[in-house]
C-alpha cells in the first residue's frame, strides 16, 4: 500500500495566489501526528512573517473540512472528487486570506458529494455542486447556523464525552491526571432556540471555553492493573517502554461532572432531551 | 490458507470501491484527455462545457500546461452557470500572468457580472477579476473595488476587502492613498466580518498608517468580539500597535517595569512591585534573565536604543515629566479596552487568536493581570501537534522573563510519549526553569523517569537539565549529584556492545552536569571528586574519562583528599598513557602539567617525573596534536624546573614570573561551557514566524515607536463625523464640510465611472468652481499629496457657459455619461471580434504594423513649431472690469517651482483713461457652493482628495497701471488636473470682479523630444488598457482661406500644407512635441491617406509619457477622416487629452494665431457638443482592426 503511493510524487498542487499557496502532496512524511491520519501532507508557503499558528490552524481547518466532505483524507479521494476539492479550497482562501472557513456555509455553497447526488449525475448525466446563492449566513452574526432551520423532529442530545490524559511512573504513581471534556450537542431544534446548559456541580471546572477542562483528585483516578513478562532470557530492561492504555467507559463521566438542566427558551414547543456520558482515554501512559 | 478467498476478498474491495467512484469526477482525473477537448468547450450544452472544464483542471492538477485553450475558456466566462463560472475563473486565474493580452479580453464580463443582483456572482467576479494581476487593469479593478466597497451585501464587502491587498502586490504607487482611502472606509464597515477583512487588508497595504485606526479604535475594539476568527488575529495586532504608538508602553507591564527595577536597582530582587495574584512564590532573579527582559524590551520594539536611553534618564533622573511623557499607565482608558476585549478571546476557539490576545496582555497587562493568559495558553497545548511547539515556544520565553508565572502549572509540562523529540526538549528547559522549591522534587523524580526512556537523546537531555536545575537550586544540589552519581556508576558498570549510540552520551553528560555543579563550590564537593576518581577505571568512555580527568587536574588542591589521590591516579594514568584514547591523551598531558604547576617541595619532583615520562611517551605519540603539545609543555615547564634543581629552590625572577603566569593562564584555560543560551538570541514578538525560526522572517516588523502617532492630527480627525475626515484646514475654511459629505454615499453610486463633470454658471445655488471631496483619509498624516495627486480621476470641463441651466440637466449630464463608463473601452464587440480570430496569434496593434510595412517617407517639420503662437483667452473683459483688460494664455514654459504647477501668462492691459492702482488676481475657490459641489461630484470623487482643489500661487500684486499700458504676469496654477474652470477674483482699485480661468489639458504636459524609435518602444508598452482611440472629422484644410493660400502657392506639396494646418492647430492648443510625420508615398497627387503625425508628451505632475499618434485619411480636397489614437498609462488623464484633441480638430476654427477670441469661445462650444455625443467610440478598436486587414493584404 505505502509503496503505491510513494510511487506518485505530487498529487495535487493548488495555487491560489500569492503570497499564499497551498499544496497537497503526498507523502514523504516520517511522523504522522494523529490528527492527519493519512499519508497527505499539507504545505503552506508563505512570503513574509505572519502568524504562524494560525497558518496551522488553518490547515487543521482545510484538512478537516476536506475529510468532513470526503468521508477522509487520503490521495485516492481527493483524485476522486479533485473538482471539489479546488472549489472548496478557492472558496475557503482568497489570495492567502482565510475567506469563509465555516463548515455550514461551505456545504450550502458547494454541497458535497452523497449517494443521491452521485445517483442523479450518473442518471441524468449532469450534477452541479454549487450554489446558485448566496448563503444567508454569511451575512448574520451566527455564521454557524443557517437562518432557517427545520427539522421534522423536535429532539436535543446532549452527549459529554471526557478524555483521560494521565501518566503513571515506574512505580505506579500518578504523576500528572487531567480530564479534557467536550460537550456535543446534537440538535435537532428548528429555528433560532437559546439553550442554556448547567451543571449541578459547576465548580469542578477548572477553566472554561468553548470546552472544558476539569481536574480530578489523584486518589479518584480509575486503576488499571495489569501485568507485563519480559522475554525468557531477559533479565531486566535498560530502556524502559512507555506503555498507552485505551480504555473507554460508557455512561460515566470520570469527572463527576452532572449536567443539571437544560433550558430551551424562545421555543414553541419543549424539546425532547437526551442525555449521554462517554469517557475514553485520551493519553493514558504507563511508563516502565 | 483459503488464498481463492483472499482473491475474492481483493475484488471485492476493488468492485466496492468501484462503486464508490461512480459519480465522482474519478474518470475525468484518470484520463483528462481521452476526448478532444476544445469542441466541448464550445458545446452548447452547459454539462459538456463543465465536463471540459473540469477536465482541464484534471490537468492542471497533474501538472501539464493547457494554456494552449486560454481563448475558448476565457469565452465561457459569460456563461450563466454558477459551475461554469466558478471553474472558468479558477482556469484563468491559474494563466492570466501568462496570457496578459487574452485575460483582458474577460474584463468585460467581469464588468456585467459586477452589476448582476446576484451578490455571489458580484463576488465572485471582483476576487477573479482583482486576482488576474496586470497592471493594465488596475485602474478598472479599482473603479471595481470602489464600487463593490459599498455593496449592500456583505459578503461582496468581505471579498473587496481581500482584494485590497491583490492590487497592492502590483506595487503601483499611484493606487496606493486610494487603496489606503477604501480600508478606511472598510474599517469602518459595520458588518464585522468586512471588518476582519479590512483588516488583513490595513496590515499588507498601510501597516503604519495606525491614524487611520484611530478615529474608530474604540469600535473596533468593541466588535473585535464578532469579527471572525482570522480577522481577530490581524484586529488584534493593529490595536496593539495602535496603543503603543498612540499611548507608549505601560508602566506598570513586565516589559518596562522588570526593565526599569533592574537598570535602577541592579541588586535588587526581581519584583519590587507587588506580587502576582496568585501569590506564587517568586524567583530572584538571576542575573541572565536581567539581561533577558533588557533584551526583550530591546527586540521587540523598533528603534529602541535612543528610547532606552530616555526611559533610564527618566528613572535615574527622577524627571517625572519625561517619563510620563513616554509611558503610560493601565489607567488609560484606550490601554483598559483592549485589555478589557481581547480578554473574552484568550477563551477562542482558536489557538492563534488565544496566542494573539495572550501577546497582547503579555506586553500591556499589569503583572497581576498577566496570570489571565496562563490556563489559556496551557489549554492550547492540547491544540494540534504542530501548534503545541509554537505554543511551547511562546511558552519558553514567557517562564525565561517571569518564571513565576507558570510555576504552579508544572504538571503541565510534563513530558509524555507522543511528543516530537523538540517538543520534549523545550518541554525540559521550561520545567528547569520554572521550577520551584516546592515543586523541585517531583520536577526530579520527574527527570529520572525520562532518563529511561527510549529516546537517548531526550535522556542526554533529561541529565542536562537535571545539572541545571541543581545549579539553580543549591538545596538540591546534593540529591542531584547523588543521583547522578548514582547514574554514572549504573552507566558505566552497563556493557555496551558499542552499538547503542547514544548511550554514551548519558554518561558524558551525567559527567558533565557533575562537572557543572562541582564548579559553582569545587570546595564542597570534594568527596564527588575523590569518588569520580575512584571510579576512573570503570569508565571507559573516552569523553567522560577526560572530562573527570579534566576534573581531577582542576580541583588538584583542594582539600585533603585529593592531593593524596593524586600521585597514585598520575601515576596510574602515566602507565596507562598508550592505550588511552586521544581525547583521554590530551587531557592527561594537562592535568599532569596542572598538578605540575600547583605542586611543591617533596611531591614536585615525584610530579615532575611522571611528566617527563609523560611527555616523552606523547612526544612519539602517532598524533601531531598530542606530539606538539607534549613539546610545549616541555618547553614551559622544563626551564623553570631545570632552575629549580640547580638553586634547589624555585628562582622567581620577575621575568619567570610572567612566564609562570603565562603558563598558569595557558594551561588552566577555564573552559567555557558550551550552553544553549538564549541570552544571545534576539527575541520576537509572541506568535510570529520569526519566533520560531530566530531570524526576522521577511515581513517581520517589530512593535512601533511609542508615543510617534501626532496627537495634533489625530484630534482633529477625532473631533470630526465618522464618515468625514478631511484636510482639517479645509474644514475650517469651508466650514460645510458635514453637510456636503453626508449625502453622497449612495446618491451617485453609478455615476462611479464617469469622468464627465458639468458646470453650471450664474447659479449661485448650485455653482461649482472647484472639485472638492470630502473623502480625504490619508493625505494630512502621510503627508505624500504627491504620491495620491496621481491617482485623481478628472473632471472634463465644459468649455462653454449656459446660463440657466438647472442641477437636473447636470444630473442628466452624469446619467449619459455613464455609458461611457470606463468600463466599456474593453467592450463586448471586441472581444468578439478576437475570438473570431485564430487563437495564439498575437494581437499587434494595427497602426503600428501598417506603419511598419509601408513605405513611408519621413520629414521633419519643425520649423512650425515656432511659428505658432498659443492662443489668448479673454479673463475680464474691459466692459466688464472698469476699463481694465485681462487677458490670458498658457505660454510653452512650465513652472520652475514644482513639476504640479502649471503657468499662466496673464496680460493686464488699461484700456481706460484712470490709472489703476493695486490690481492683483486672487482665488476664489468652491466655498460659496457646496451644495452644487456635493451633488456633482460627491460619488464621483469619493475616492479622491479634498486638498487636491486647484489651488493658485499668489501673485505679485501690480501697484499700478497706467492708462493704455500693458503688463504681463505669471500666475502659476496648481490645477490638480481639473479640468472645471477656476473660479478667480481680479481685484482692482479694491472692487473685486470674479473671473474664471479655463484649464487646458492641452498645457498639463509638457513636450517630451524623443525619436520616432523609442517613441514606439514607448508605444508598445501602454498597449491594451492603455490605448484610447477616437476618429473625428478635419475640414480646416477646405476653408475658403485656406484654399486660396494652395492656389496662391501652386509649388507647395498640398500634403505638407495639410501636414502644416494639422500640426499648428495641435502645437498651438497644446504643449507638445511634435515627433514624426510619415509621409505617403503615393502617385495619387490628392491622395493623403497614411499621413501619421506623432506627438510625445509627458504628464508634467507624474511625468508619465503620453504619446499621441494621428493617422489622416482621405484626399486633400475632401474632409479628412484622422484616427486619434493617445497612450497613456493614467487612463482618464488620456481620455481627456484625446477628447480634447479630438474636440480640437473637428472644430471649425481658423488658424489658432488669429488670436480671435470670439471663435476661441466657439470652439470651446464645439467641444462641449461633440463630447456629449458620445465620449469613447466602442467600437474604435475593432473597426481599426478590419480596416488593417486589407491594407495588410
Amino acid at each position: 500500500m505505502s509503496t503505491v503511493i510513494g510511487a506518485s510524487a505530487d498529487l495535487v498542487l493548488f495555487t491560489t495566489n500569492l503570497p499564499g499557496f497551498l499544496s497537497f502532496s503526498s507523502p514523504h512524511r516520517r511522523r504522522a501526528g494523529p490528527r492527519v491520519n493519512t499519508m497527505l501532507q499539507c504545505i503552506f508557503v508563505i512570503s513574509d512573517s505572519g502568524n504562524i499558528l494560525e497558518l496551522d490552524e488553518f490547515l487543521c481547518r482545510v484538512a478537516d473540512i476536506i475529510s468532513d466532505y470526503l468521508g477522509g483524507l487520503n490521495e485516492d479521494l481527493i483524485k476522486d472528487n479533485f473538482v471539489i476539492v479546488y472549489e472548496l479550497l478557492d472558496e475557503m482562501m482568497d489570495n492567502g486570506f482565510p475567506l469563509t472557513t465555516e463548515p455550514n456555509i461551505l456545504r450550502e455553497m458547494i454541497s458535497p458529494p452523497n449517494i443521491v447526488s452521485k445517483m442523479l449525475s450518473v442518471v441524468t448525466g449532469k450534477s452541479s455542486n454549487v450554489t446558485s446563492t448566496l448563503p444567508d449566513a454569511t451575512q448574520s452574526c451566527v455564521p454557524w447556523r443557517k437562518t432557517d432551520v427545520k427539522h421534522a423532529t423536535n429532539e436535543v442530545y446532549v452527549d459529554l464525552v471526557e478524555e483521560m490524559d494521565s501518566i503513571v511512573n515506574s512505580d505506579g504513581n500518578l504523576v500528572k491526571c487531567e480530564i479534557y471534556g467536550e460537550i456535543l450537542v446534537n440538535s435537532n431544534l428548528s429555528g433560532f432556540p437559546d439553550l442554556t446548559l448547567s451543571f449541578m456541580n459547576p465548580a469542578i471546572l477548572n477553566d472554561t471555553c468553548f470546552w472544558s477542562i476539569g481536574r480530578i483528585p489523584k486518589d479518584k483516578a480509575p486503576s488499571l492493573t495489569g501485568n507485563l513478562t519480559l522475554e525468557a532470557g531477559m533479565d531486566s530492561l535498560h530502556i524502559c517502554p512507555v506503555f498507552q492504555a485505551k480504555f473507554k467507559i460508557m455512561g460515566v463521566a470520570l469527572s463527576g461532572l452532572k449536567i443539571d438542566k437544560l433550558d430551551a427558551m424562545n421555543m414553541p414547543n419543549p424539546p425532547y432531551k437526551g442525555f449521554r456520558a462517554l469517557t475514553r482515554s485520551g493519553e493514558y501512559e504507563v511508563r516502565s | 490458507m483459503f488464498p481463492q478467498l483472499g482473491a475474492t476478498a481483493e475484488s471485492l474491495s476493488k468492485a466496492s470501491s468501484l462503486v464508490f467512484r461512480i459519480g465522482t469526477d474519478a474518470h475525468l482525473y484518470d484520463d483528462p484527455d481521452d476526448v478532444s477537448i476544445a469542441p466541448l468547450l464550445d458545446s452548447s450544452f452547459d454539462s459538456e462545457k463543465v465536463e471540459a472544464l473540469k477536465r482541464l483542471l484534471a490537468l492542471i492538477a497533474q501538472g501539464e500546461d493547457v494554456s494552449n485553450f486560454f481563448p475558448q475558456v476565457v469565452k465561457n466566462v459569460a456563461s450563466p452557470l454558477l459551475e461554469v463560472k466558478k471553474l472558468v475563473y479558477l482556469y484563468l486565474l491559474h494563466y492570466a500572468e501568462k496570457r496578459p493580452n487574452e485575460a483582458l479580453l474577460s474584463i468585460n464580463c467581469f464588468q456585467k457580472d459586477l452589476s448582476d443582483p446576484n451578490p455571489l456572482v458580484r463576488a465572485w467576479a471582483l476576487r477573479a477579476m482583482s486576482g488576474i494581476r496586470l497592471h493594465v487593469i488596475s485602474p478598472l479593478v479599482l473603479v471595481a473595488l470602489g464600487k463593490c466597497a459599498k455593496d449592500p451585501s456583505s459578503y461582496v464587502r468581505k471579498c473587496a476587502a481581500n482584494a485590497l491587498p491583490k492590487l497592492n502586490d502590483l506595487h503601483q504607487e499611484e493606487n496606493v492613498s486610494a487603496l489606503e482611502e477604501l480600508v478606511g472606509t472598510l474599517l469602518n464597515d459595520h458588518s464585522p466580518g468586512v471588518v476582519g477583512a479590512a483588516a488583513a487588508a490595513f496590515k499588507s497595504i498601510c501597516p503604519n498608517n495606525l491614524s487611520l485606526v484611530g478615529r474608530s479604535f474604540r469600535r473596533l475594539c468593541e466588535t473585535l468580539p464578532d469579527v471572525d476568527e482570522w480577522g481577530q488575529i490581524v484586529l488584534i495586532d493593529i490595536l496593539l500597535r495602535y496603543v503603543i504608538e498612540r499611548h507608549g508602553l505601560v508602566e506598570e507591564s513586565i516589559l518596562v517595569s522588570s526593565y526599569t527595577d533592574e537598570t535602577s536597582y541592579p541588586k535588587k530582587d526581581f519584583h519590587s512591585s507587588p506580587s502576582s495574584e496568585n501569590g506564587l512564590l517568586l524567583v530572584e532573579a538571576e542575573p541572565s534573565e536581567t539581561k533577558l527582559s533588557a533584551s526583550m524590551f530591546r527586540d521587540y520594539i523598533q528603534g529602541s536604543e535612543e528610547y532606552l536611553l530616555k526611559v533610564m534618564g527618566s528613572k535615574r533622573g527622577g524627571d517625572n515629566g519625561l517619563k510620563t511623557a513616554v509611558l503610560t499607565s493601565t489607567g488609560n482608558n484606550d490601554v483598559k479596552l483592549l485589555l478589557q476585549c481581547t480578554s473574552p478571546l484568550l477563551w477562542s476557539q482558536n489557538s492563534s487568536v488565544v496566542l494573539a490576545a495572550a501577546g497582547v496582555h503579555w506586553i500591556l497587562a499589569s503583572q497581576m493581570d498577566l496570570g489571565r493568559i496562563v490556563k489559556p495558553i496551557l489549554f492550547i497545548l492540547r491544540s494540534s501537534y504542530a501548534s503545541r511547539y509554537v505554543v511551547l515556544r511562546n511558552v519558553q520565553v514567557f517562564t525565561k522573563v517571569l518564571p513565576s508565572l507558570f510555576a504552579p502549572y508544572y504538571e503541565d509540562f510534563y513530558v509524555s510519549s507522543s511528543d516530537s523529540y523538540q517538543m520534549r526538549a523545550l518541554k525540559l528547559e521550561i520545567l528547569s526553569t520554572i521550577a520551584t522549591d516546592s515543586s523541585i522534587p517531583s520536577i526530579l523524580q520527574e527527570f529520572q523517569d525520562y532518563i529511561k526512556d527510549p529516546d537517548r537523546r531526550f535522556a542526554v537531555d533529561a541529565v542536562a537539565a537535571i545539572g541545571l536545575c541543581a545549579q539553580k537550586r543549591p538545596s538540591v544540589g546534593k540529591a542531584c549529584l547523588e543521583g547522578l552519581l548514582a547514574l554514572i556508576n549504573q552507566e558505566s558498570s552497563m556493557n555496551y556492545s558499542g552499538s547503542l549510540e547514544g548511550e554514551a552520551g548519558v554518561l558524558v553528560q551525567a559527567v558533565m552536569s557533575v562537572k557543572a555543579i562541582i564548579k559553582q563550590d569545587p570546595d564542597s564537593y570534594e568527596k564527588v571528586i575523590a569518588h569520580l576518581l575512584h571510579n576512573l577505571d570503570k569508565i571507559k568512555e573516552p569523553s567522560a574519562r577526560a572530562l573527570i580527568i579534566w576534573i581531577m587536574g582542576e580541583y588538584n588542591y583542594i582539600g585533603q583528599l585529593i592531593p593524596k589521590m593524586i600521585p597514585v591516579v598520575l601515576g596510574h594514568l602515566a602507565w596507562c598513557f598508550t592505550s588511552e584514547q586521544l581525547e583521554a591523551k590530551h587531557q592527561t598531558l594537562n592535568t599532569s602539567a596542572k598538578v605540575v604547576l600547583h605542586a611543591q617541595g617533596e611531591e614536585l619532583q615525584h610530579f615532575m617525573k611522571i611528566l617527563r615520562y609523560i611527555i616523552e611517551l606523547a612526544k612519539v605519540d602517532l598524533n601531531y596534536d598530542i606530539r606538539d603539545r607534549a613539546r610545549m609543555i616541555e618547553k614551559f615547564l622544563m626551564s623553570q624546573t631545570m632552575n629549580y634543581q640547580e638553586n634547589g629552590l624555585l628562582n622567581v625572577e620577575p621575568n619567570d614570573e610572567l612566564t609562570n603566569t603565562l603558563v598558569k593562564q595557558i594551561i588552566c584555560e577555564r573552559i567555557q561551557s558550551v550552553s544553549y543560551s538564549i541570552n544571545n538570541l534576539r527575541l520576537y514578538l509572541p506568535g510570529s514566524l520569526s519566533h520560531i525560526v530566530l531570524h526576522a522572517a521577511p515581513g517581520y516588523t517589530p512593535l512601533p515607536k511609542p508615543l510617534t502617532l501626532a496627537d495634533m492630527a489625530l484630534e482633529k480627525r477625532m473631533s470630526l463625523d465618522g464618515t468625514v475626515d478631511s484636510n482639517s484646514e479645509y474644514v475650517t475654511e469651508a466650514g460645510m464640510l458635514s453637510e456636503s459629505s453626508t449625502n453622497d454615499i449612495y446618491s451617485d453610486y453609478d455615476s462611479e465611472g464617469s469622468f464627465i463633470g458639468s458646470r453650471e454658471d450664474d447659479n449661485p445655488g448650485s455653482i461649482s468652481g472647484s472639485d472638492y471631496d470630502s473623502h480625504n483619509t490619508s493625505q494630512a498624516a502621510n503627508g505624500t499629496p504627491d504620491a495620491s495627486e496621481t491617482t485623481e480621476l478628472f473632471h472634463l470641463t465644459d468649455a462653454s457657459i449656459h446660463d440657466g441651466i438647472t442641477s437636473q440637466s447636470a444630473k442628466k449630464n452624469n446619467a449619459t455619461s455613464e455609458t461611457n463608463d470606463l468600463a466599456s473601452l474593453m467592450s463586448k464587440t471586441s472581444l468578439e471580434s478576437w475570438l473570431n480570430e485564430q487563437p495564439g496569434l498575437p494581437s499587434m496593434n494595427p497602426s503600428t504594423e501598417t506603419s511598419g510595412e509601408r513605405s513611408s517617407a519621413r520629414i521633419s517639420i519643425n520649423e512650425i513649431g515656432i511659428t505658432v503662437r498659443p492662443s489668448v483667452h479673454i479673463l475680464l473683459d474691459p466692459a466688464n472690469g472698469n476699463g481694465l483688460k485681462v487677458g490670458y494664455l498658457f505660454p510653452s514654459e512650465f513652472s520652475n517651482i514644482s513639476s504640479f504647477l502649471v503657468c499662466v501668462e496673464v496680460f493686464f492691459e488699461n484700456l481706460s483713461s484712470e490709472t489703476l492702482r493695486n490690481i492683483i488676481v486672487r482665488d476664489e475657490g468652491p466655498r460659496e457652493n457646496p451644495e452644487f459641489v456635493s451633488q456633482a461630484f460627491g460619488a464621483l470623487d469619493s475616492g479622491l482628495d479634498p486638498a487636491n482643489v486647484p489651488t493658485l500661487i499668489p501673485m505679485e500684486e501690480i501697484a499700478s497701471l497706467g492708462p493704455g499700458e500693458v503688463t504681463k504676469r505669471i500666475l502659476q496654477v496648481r490645477f490638480h488636473h481639473h479640468l472645471l474652470p477656476l473660479k478667480l477674483a481680479v481685484f482692482c482699485n479694491e472692487k473685486r470682479h470674479p473671473v474664471k480661468l479655463q484649464p487646458d489639458i492641452g498645457y498639463f504636459v509638457r513636450p517630451l523630444s524623443i525619436d520616432v524609435d523609442s517613441f514606439t518602444k514607448k508605444e508598445n508598452q501602454l498597449r491594451g488598457m492603455f490605448e484610447y482611440n477616437r476618429r473625428c472629422t478635419f475640414t480646416d484644410h477646405i476653408d475658403p482661406d485656406g484654399c486660396e493660400k494652395d492656389k496662391n502657392s501652386l509649388n507647395d506639396d498640398k500634403i505638407l500644407i495639410v501636414c502644416q494646418i494639422i500640426s499648428s492647430k495641435i502645437l498651438g492648443n497644446a504643449n507638445i512635441h511634435l515627433v514624426s510625420v510619415d509621409m505617403p508615398v503615393s502617385l495619387k497627387f490628392d491622395e493623403i491617406s497614411g499621413l501619421c503625425l506623432r506627438f510625445g508628451s509627458e504628464i508634467l505632475s507624474s511625468s508619465k509619457p503620453c504619446l499621441i499618434t494621428l493617422l489622416v485619411e482621405g484626399k486633400c480636397s475632401e474632409p479628412l477622416d484622422i484616427s486619434v489614437k493617445v497612450n497613456c498609462e493614467e487612463t482618464v488623464f488620456g481620455l481627456n487629452l484625446l477628447n480634447r484633441i479630438v474636440a480640437l480638430l473637428s472644430s471649425n476654427v481658423t488658424y489658432p494665431f488669429l488670436k480671435d477670441p470670439i471663435q476661441a469661445q466657439g470652439f470651446g462650444v464645439a467641444g462641449t457638443t461633440q463630447r456629449l455625443q458620445s465620449t469613447v467610440e466602442p467600437d474604435a478598436a475593432a473597426s481599426q482592426a478590419e480596416k488593417t486587414k486589407p491594407r495588410r493584404g
